[in-house]
Parts: structure tokens; C-alpha cells; sequence
């Protein structure tokens, strides 16, 4: 039994609630589930209001809540399904925009922003059903590139696009910062609690299988293309989601926001927090955005950082040299990693 | 009437002949063998019945328990699966971080009968086919007897047990015929004489036909009531253990290379 | 779009010579990820990155020291071929087991390493090799003018075709590699030095990485991200061609490269860069394996 415990450690945050709640009935559960987010948002609203979250920082608070719907989105795709994308970051500029023009043609009421957010999600969602019924077919690195690529088609499609529609390379603005605290955290609830719902049903497990092995999972009958697209399409969606927050966050929105280094920089949050791991997500977020304030003037060393982060946290966690083993076993790295750094799934 | 009906099956990878002209057929409720010297296309047969690989030409006709047939040559796997086929690896392909549990519950994956949305917004439905996944799952788990083991990781069950949840998966597909790849490979002498009780306690609980390759011999002629045998691709040989351990062209093409 | 180009002989055969121009730094830089893809399968993302680092060696060589630019040339073959070896080293070694996922990962964190490190070191602002340091002037075909860089560009890049395709194809190191490309299992029980072998292959690549940066550098300006535009391209044109080729990687960088400067001078050069990656995706879903790649199964 000792041994089964150590086993399971590997996501500690994930793990205890999970199977503490197994035992409840399921309306409990809900309810628990649901105390508890009001209850972080009821916090969070407290220290913001009391000034202990400073207003310059209650700002960062909320592009980070922003982060995690993107980090979630992606890790669907890249840590549960397996499948890596790296343009992420061009699904968000579909969100971004779509919600841009409709903020501009529109009263810009609360009903037309979020009407418009969500009309950028379910777009930024059609175009990866698009895109991802051919290109899923592809495997591993290549299916990298070619996302990487499609990213890139977005982002220069914009630029050169009519600039009375698009605004070419300066971008859209005159339309106020209309993203709330409220949006910004509901947002990100919601973006969690339906990764994490759709986890722990059995199409999150067919996610899962089909990065553990497609040829076990497709003779299992699982179908690998609707599984890939399905899990493409939803993160796509929260991409977009995540891209209408941020226009009202930044109040003006250019092609380079959404480059490839953005989608690097999402990447970074999933690796961070562990592929796979959505509790590992959000603190991957958090920590991304506290390790971003200290380094804002210093960009260059910002992202030597970054790189630094990318190749020892993967070197630690799975190289094989003796160096590796041995600096995995000083630490002991299974027992007390917290969940951002363990190799488990998160699933269970 | 057979199950499964295989006619002149053909398969080549660029020039090379890897199966050529096989006729087979599996009775409803049979365990049979496939043998065959290394090489001789055992698993490719396998892949060929499942959809691994499409057949160059030939016909794979499978009855349903309805009598309907269905043609299921060039079919992907995953839709092989559907019609009830399912299958175990030559090397072992389990889901290795997920849980036991887990494990078996993908095998369940293709009976879900709740929408992405009802998992999402967690309606009843979900709910409820939930836990019955769970217990079946846990019951066939039992049967195996690793529902001790359910919460572990997949890859941290010792190489004995890898193999069984791997035939536990199988099952837990609903399916009616199951393919066995070298199922006592690397087991000792006790492993695999319980293999075979557990086989045959899982035909006759969840009424499956069997198919398996193998190359431990004892363990075939005690356990399968007709036997193939293969070499370079073609059937030399069938019949029940005791023809094929008699079967001149056998012992020349197998038996004889060991001696 | 204006075609006008197509109609004039002279301006045609001017474009065409940029475009195999272009498309041989390309081609010297498909190779590396070619070779690198070719026996490890690893999509050595850091590879733009080294030929900026020749680049930017190069500079210094010139700028500083004075080199004549050939022998600037050597001295960033010398150095970019013991940075990739001392990459592959530190980085992809320890990894040669993992998931594909996680080596990709690490690339892509050493792509960035390159990149903010020089930055920080020379700072993010271009520079330009001193006037002249690559010849100039045009040379008379006739009566139609041609860029004599361009022709060095295009000579060297055969030079380095030769030398490669005997390395490859004549020597005992060469054999090695290929025999280490198709199994490196069945190598390695034949004695042949995987580690070795791959080591050999980052020298090499980085090598012909080292040569197309001195070369655009020359040309061109340099800056510390300089190397991710060409590395993607060269990557697209290691695809076009069929990665794992090392053919396929010369015909996929000039067809690139020609592809791209039609694109231009037919005056839709804001989508120069969105062919490249049409082409990718083009290539990709209809013929994966590329133009002279082979496909590969996954053993079950």
C-alpha cells in the first residue's frame, strides 16, 4: 500500500480532492465544487477591494486569469490528447478580433461584448474543426509545424488584409478596456471546470489514450481523428474565448500581439505546469505572471529565463543520462514536486 | 457457422509477399491457434483481421450474432472494434500512465452513450453510465484478479499483470471475438498454466471466440481445440493438437528447425 | 499581381537567379535539418539559430579581425560545428528515450537560448558586414546584369553539395551515418559509434548551417533573430523535398526559394512568406513523405 501511495502522489493537487469527492453524491459535489469558486472569486474581490491586490496588479490579475483559459486550451490539445500545436496564439487572434469588430459596430453594451466574445469563441472553434479535420492527421512534429504554420497564415492574412477592416499591422483600437475582473475569473472558472469535466468523463480518457498510444486506443475502438478534432475544437475554442478577454484587456489589438512567441509563451504555462496537468495549469499561469512582473523592463533576460525554464524542465524530468537520474533521485522528485513539476497525467 | 471467414487474403508490402492466399475460418465460441515459425506473418494476419492493415486483396467476413455478415476487410480499427473485434500486442501497448481502471474504461469508451455536453454539464445521464462503466469495469478486474490493483499506474504492474490487463481491456470492449498476440510471452512455466485457466474462464463467462498466437507449444495443444499453422505467409496446416503434432510438413517446417 | 516580369528575357533570368540564390541558402540549411531529422527524428528547431550564431561569427571575423570573408567562412564552420555537437550533447542526449514531445520542447528552449543570449551579448539592433567584404558589382551575361554575390551564393552552395554527397556517399563516417539513419539499433550491434555518429551529423549540419549565415549575412543584415525566418523556410524546404533526403533537401530549398521570389516580383510580396507555409501545409496533407522522401510504417 506504501507503495501505491507514493505512486500516486504525482498530483497531489490533483488527486486528494478527486478522490475524497468520489465517496460524496454527485449534487454535493457540484455544490462543494461551485462554494469553492465563489469563494476564490469572493477572496480575490476582497483583497482587490481592500487594496491589498494593488490596482496595477488587480490588472495583472487579469491577464493571468487570460492566461489560464489559453494554458488550459492548449493543454487539452498538447498535454491530454498528445497532439502539439504551436499556434495557439493564432486561434486566439480570431477570438481577439472577432470580438474587436463587433465592440466597434456595435452599442458596446455588456450584452454586445460578451455576445461578441463568445461569437469570437465559436469562430476561433470553427476554424480549428477546419483546420483540424486535415492537419490532425499529421503526427507528432510535424503536426507542430503545421500548426505553427497555420498560425502564422492567421496572423500575415491579417496584417495584409484591407486595413479598413482589419487595420492591418497597427491593429484595432477605439473601443474602451471592457474586460472586468468578473469576465476575466468566470472566464477561467468556466474554462476549468469544463476541461476538467470533460477529463474525467470517457471521452478525457479517450484524450488521454490516444497520447499514450493511437494504435492501442484506435483498436480499442476509439475513433483518433474525432478525438483529436473534438479535443482541437474545444481548445481552439477557449483560445478564442481567451483572445476576446484579452482585446478588452489591452484595449487596442495588433497582428504581433498573436506571433508565434505568443504561442510560445502559452506553451510555457502548459510545460511549466506539467503536460497534461490542469491544476499544474494554473499554477504554471500564476508563476508565469509573477516570474513576467520581475523581469517586465528586462524582455531579453525574460526569455533567456523562459529557455532556461523549457529545456531544464524537460532534461529533469525525463533525461535518461546519469547526471539526470541522479539529480531526479536528489531530490527526490516524485515525493515532493508540487503538481507543476510531476509527470503525471492529472488524470486522477 | 463461422464467425469469422477469411478468403484468399493477400497481403505485400512493396514486393515482399507477407501473407498470400490464407483461407481461414473460426467457429462461433472457438479458441484457436495460430502457429507458425518467426516471420511467418502471424501478426500481420492479426492486423489484417483488425484493420492494422488493409488487405492487398481477399475477403474477412465477419457474422454478427443477428446473422448478418459484414465485410470487414480495409475497415480502420476502430471500427473493427465496433463490430466486435478486439485484440491484445505482440509488445505490450498499454496506456501506461493512465490507471488500471482507466485502462479499461477506454476499452468501455466506444458504448458511451452520453454527449461531450452531458459530460460537460454533468446531467444524469452521465452520471449514470459512469458508475455503470465503473462496475463493470471493477467486475472484470475480478475476474482477472487485478481489482486490488485498480488505482495503480498501468506501467507500474509487473510484466504478468501488464499482459492480463491487456486481455481485460480486450474484453471490456463488449467484444465477441478477441485476438491474443503471444499472450504467455515471457511468463514462467506457473504463469502460464494459470494464462490458461484464466483463457478459458473468460470464454465461457463472457462468451467469446478466441483466436491467439504463441509460440510456447504446451501451452497451445493444451488449450486450443484446432490449430493453423503458418509458414512464409501460407497455411501448411490444420487441424486438431494431435494432427498437427503429427503433421509431416509441420514438424519439417517448425518442429524440425528446432532439433 | 503583375507578371510583366515573365515577358522580359532579361528580368527573368535576374529573378531566377535570386530566387536559386535564396532557395541554395535554403538548401544548405534544409540539409542540416534534413541529416539531423534524418537520424534522430528530431526537428532541430535551434538550426535557424545557428546560422545566425555563423552569421554572426563571421561578422566579427570580417568587422574585427579582418578576414577575408572565405576564411571568415572557416572560422564560423569551425565554430557553429562544435556548438550544434556541444548542443546535441547537453541538450538532445539525454533525451534520445523520451517522447518526441518532450525533445521538441527542449529545441524549441534552445532555439530561444541562441537567440536572447545573443541579444544580450550584442545587443537586438542589425548589423551589416563592411561594404564589399563579399565582392559586388555586377557581372555582363550579355547584356543582362547579374549580381555576382548571388553567383558566389550559388557556387559555394555547389561546392558544399559535392563535399557533403562525398562525405556521405564515400566515406567510412558517412557510411556509418546512413547505416545509423535506418536502424540505429542494428548500427550499434555492428559496431559502429551511435553517439559518434550523431555527433558527426550536428558537426556536419551545422557546418552547412554556418556557411548559408555567413552568406545572408553578407548580404543581408544580421540581427540575433535573423535565423528563425530561414530556419522555418529551410525546415519547409527540408519537407518539400522529403526529409530524410539529402537530394530532396537541394530541390525543396531552390524550389522554395524560386517559388518565393516568382511570388515577390509578381508584387504580392507581403505574401512571400504565407507561400512558404501554404506550400507546407499543401505538402504536407497531400504528400507527406515530400518530393523524394519515402514513407515509413509504424511497426505493430
Amino acid at each position: 500500500m506504501e507503495k501505491l501511495h507514493t505512486n500516486q502522489t504525482g498530483g497531489p493537487v490533483a488527486g486528494a480532492p478527486e478522490n475524497a469527492k468520489k465517496k460524496m453524491p454527485p449534487w454535493l459535489a457540484g455544490l462543494i465544487g461551485l462554494a469553492v469558486i465563489v469563494g476564490v472569486y469572493g477572496i480575490l474581490k476582497l483583497l482587490i477591494w481592500t487594496e491589498v491586490i494593488s490596482i496595477y496588479y488587480a490588472d495583472y490579475l487579469n491577464l493571468i486569469l487570460i492566461n489560464m483559459i489559453l494554458g488550459l486550451g492548449l493543454n487539452l490539445i498538447t498535454g491530454i490528447t498528445g497532439q502539439f500545436s504551436l499556434g495557439h496564439a493564432g486561434f486566439m487572434a480570431v477570438g481577439a478580433y472577432t470580438t474587436a469588430l463587433v465592440v466597434l459596430n456595435t452599442s458596446g453594451s455588456l450584452v454586445s461584448i460578451l455576445g461578441g466574445i463568445l461569437l469570437g469563441a465559436v469562430l476561433a472553434g470553427l476554424l480549428g474543426l477546419l483546420v483540424g479535420i486535415p492537419t490532425l492527421r499529421l503526427k507528432g512534429d510535424y503536426l507542430a509545424i503545421a500548426t505553427l504554420g497555420l498560425g502564422e497564415i492567421i496572423r500575415i492574412f491579417i496584417t495584409n488584409t484591407d486595413q479598413k477592416v482589419l487595420g492591418g499591422s497597427a491593429g484595432l483600437s477605439g473601443f474602451p478596456i471592457f474586460t472586468t475582473f468578473e469576465m476575466a475569473f468566470f472566464g477561467a472558472a468556466i474554462t476549468f471546470v469544463v476541461v476538467r469535466n470533460l477529463l474525467k468523463s470517457s471521452y478525457g480518457r479517450a484524450c488521454v489514450a490516444v497520447r499514450e498510444d493511437e494504435i492501442a486506443a484506435e483498436s480499442m475502438g476509439v475513433n483518433l481523428a474525432k478525438v483529436k478534432i473534438m479535443a482541437f475544437v474545444v481548445g481552439t475554442f477557449f483560445a478564442g474565448m481567451a483572445g476576446g478577454l484579452f482585446t478588452g484587456y489591452m484595449g487596442i489589438i495588433q497582428p504581433k500581439s498573436f506571433d508565434f512567441m505568443k504561442s510560445i509563451d502559452i506553451l510555457m504555462i502548459v510545460v511549466l505546469g506539467g503536460l497534461g496537468n490542469i491544476w499544474g495549469t494554473l499554477v504554471g499561469a500564476i508563476v508565469l505572471g509573477i516570474v513576467n512582473i520581475f523581469l517586465q523592463d528586462l524582455s531579453s533576460v525574460r526569455m533567456i529565463v523562459y529557455a532556461l525554464l523549457l529545456v531544464i524542465i524537460m532534461l529533469v524530468k525525463s533525461g535518461d543520462t546519469r547526471f539526470f537520474v541522479w539529480l531526479r533521485k536528489l531530490f527526490n522528485w516524485k515525493k515532493w514536486t508540487p503538481a507543476f513539476l510531476s509527470k503525471k497525467s492529472g488524470v486522477k | 457457422m463461422p464467425i469469422l471467414n477469411v478468403e484468399n487474403l493477400n497481403k505485400s508490402f512493396g514486393g515482399l509477399k507477407a501473407v498470400s492466399d490464407v483461407n481461414i475460418y473460426v467457429k462461433r465460441g472457438e479458441l484457436l491457434g495460430l502457429i507458425g515459425p518467426n516471420g511467418a506473418g502471424k501478426t500481420t494476419i492479426f492486423n489484417l483481421l483488425t484493420g492494422v492493415y488493409v488487405p492487398t486483396t481477399g475477403v474477412i467476413e465477419l457474422t454478427g450474432s443477428d446473422g448478418r455478415k459484414v465485410k470487414i476487410g480495409g475497415m480502420k480499427p476502430y471500427m473493427t472494434a465496433r463490430h466486435g473485434l478486439s485484440r491484445t500486442f505482440q509488445n505490450i501497448r498499454l496506456f501506461k500512465s493512465m490507471t488500471v481502471l482507466d485502462n479499461i474504461l477506454v476499452g468501455m469508451h466506444k458504448n458511451v452513450k452520453y454527449t461531450l455536453l452531458e459530460a460537460i454539464f454533468r446531467l444524469p445521464r452521465y452520471y449514470k453510465q459512469e458508475s455503470r462503466f465503473e462496475e463493470q469495469a471493477m467486475h472484470i478486474l475480478e475476474v482477472v484478479g487485478l481489482a486490488h490493483k485498480a488505482q495503480e499506474l498501468a506501467a507500474n504492474l509487473p510484466y504478468g499483470e501488464q499482459r492480463k490487463l491487456e486481455i481485460a481491456r480486450a474484453i471490456a470492449t463488449g467484444a465477441s471475438v478477441i485476438f491474443l498476440d503471444e499472450p504467455a510471452a515471457g511468463m514462467n512455466p506457473s504463469e502460464t498454466d494459470e494464462l490458461a485457466g484464466l483463457i478459458v474462464s473468460l470464454k465461457d463467462e463472457y462468451d467469446l471466440t478466441i483466436i491467439l498466437i504463441e509460440h510456447d507449444m504446451k501451452f497451445v495443444m493444451g488449450l486450443c481445440e484446432r490449430i493453423y499453422v503458418l509458414d512464409f505467409g501460407t497455411i501448411i496446416a490444420e487441424g486438431n493438437p494431435d494432427e498437427i503434432k503429427h503433421n509431416q510438413r509441420v514438424i519439417q517446417a517448425y518442429l524440425g528447425e528446432e532439433a | 499581381m503583375d507578371f510583366s516580369w515573365l515577358t522580359h528575357f532579361d528580368s527573368f533570368v535576374q529573378q531566377m537567379i535570386n530566387g536559386i540564390s535564396i532557395g541554395s541558402i535554403y538548401a544548405l540549411a534544409a540539409l542540416g535539418y534534413t541529416m539531423v531529422y534524418g537520424i534522430i527524428k528530431l526537428i532541430n528547431f535551434a538550426h535557424g539559430d545557428i546560422l545566425m550564431v555563423g552569421a554572426y561569427v563571421g561578422y566579427f571575423c570580417v568587422a574585427v579581425f579582418k578576414m577575408p570573408l572565405i576564411l571568415a567562412m572557416v572560422v564560423a564552420v569551425a565554430a557553429c560545428g562544435v556548438l550544434g555537437v556541444l548542443i546535441e550533447k547537453v541538450a538532445y542526449r539525454p533525451l534520445r528515450r523520451a517522447p518526441r514531445i518532450t525533445v521538441l520542447i527542449t529545441a524549441i528552449g534552445v532555439s530561444f537560448l541562441l537567440e536572447y543570449v545573443m541579444v544580450a551579448l550584442v545587443g537586438a539592433e542589425s548589423k551589416a558586414y563592411p561594404a564589399g567584404s563579399f565582392g559586388g558589382g555586377n557581372l555582363m551575361l550579355g547584356n543582362i546584369a547579374v549580381d555576382i554575390q548571388r553567383l558566389y551564393v550559388v557556387g559555394i552552395t555547389i561546392v558544399m553539395m559535392i563535399v557533403l554527397q562525398f562525405i556521405v556517399k564515400r566515406t567510412k563516417i558517412g557510411k556509418a551515418m546512413r547505416a545509423v539513419s535506418s536502424d540505429a539499433d542494428a548500427a550499434q550491434l555492428m559496431g559502429i559509434s551511435v553517439d559518434r555518429t550523431i555527433s558527426f551529423t550536428f558537426l556536419l549540419g551545422s557546418g552547412l548551417a554556418a556557411v548559408a549565415g555567413v552568406m545572408m549575412g553578407a548580404m543581408f543584415t544580421i540581427n540575433p533573430l535573423m535565423g528563425m525566418q530561414p530556419g522555418l523556410k529551410a525546415f519547409i524546404a527540408a519537407v518539400f523535398g522529403g526529409i530524410g533526403s539529402i537530394p530532396g533537401a537541394m530541390i525543396g530549398g531552390v524550389l522554395l526559394g524560386v517559388i518565393e521570389t516568382v511570388v515577390t516580383a509578381s508584387g504580392a510580396s507581403a505574401y512571400k512568406d504565407l507561400a512558404a507555409f501554404v506550400i507546407l501545409i499543401l505538402v504536407l496533407l497531400i504528400r507527406p513523405c515530400g518530393i523524394l522522401g519515402k514513407n515509413v510504417r509504424e511497426k505493430v
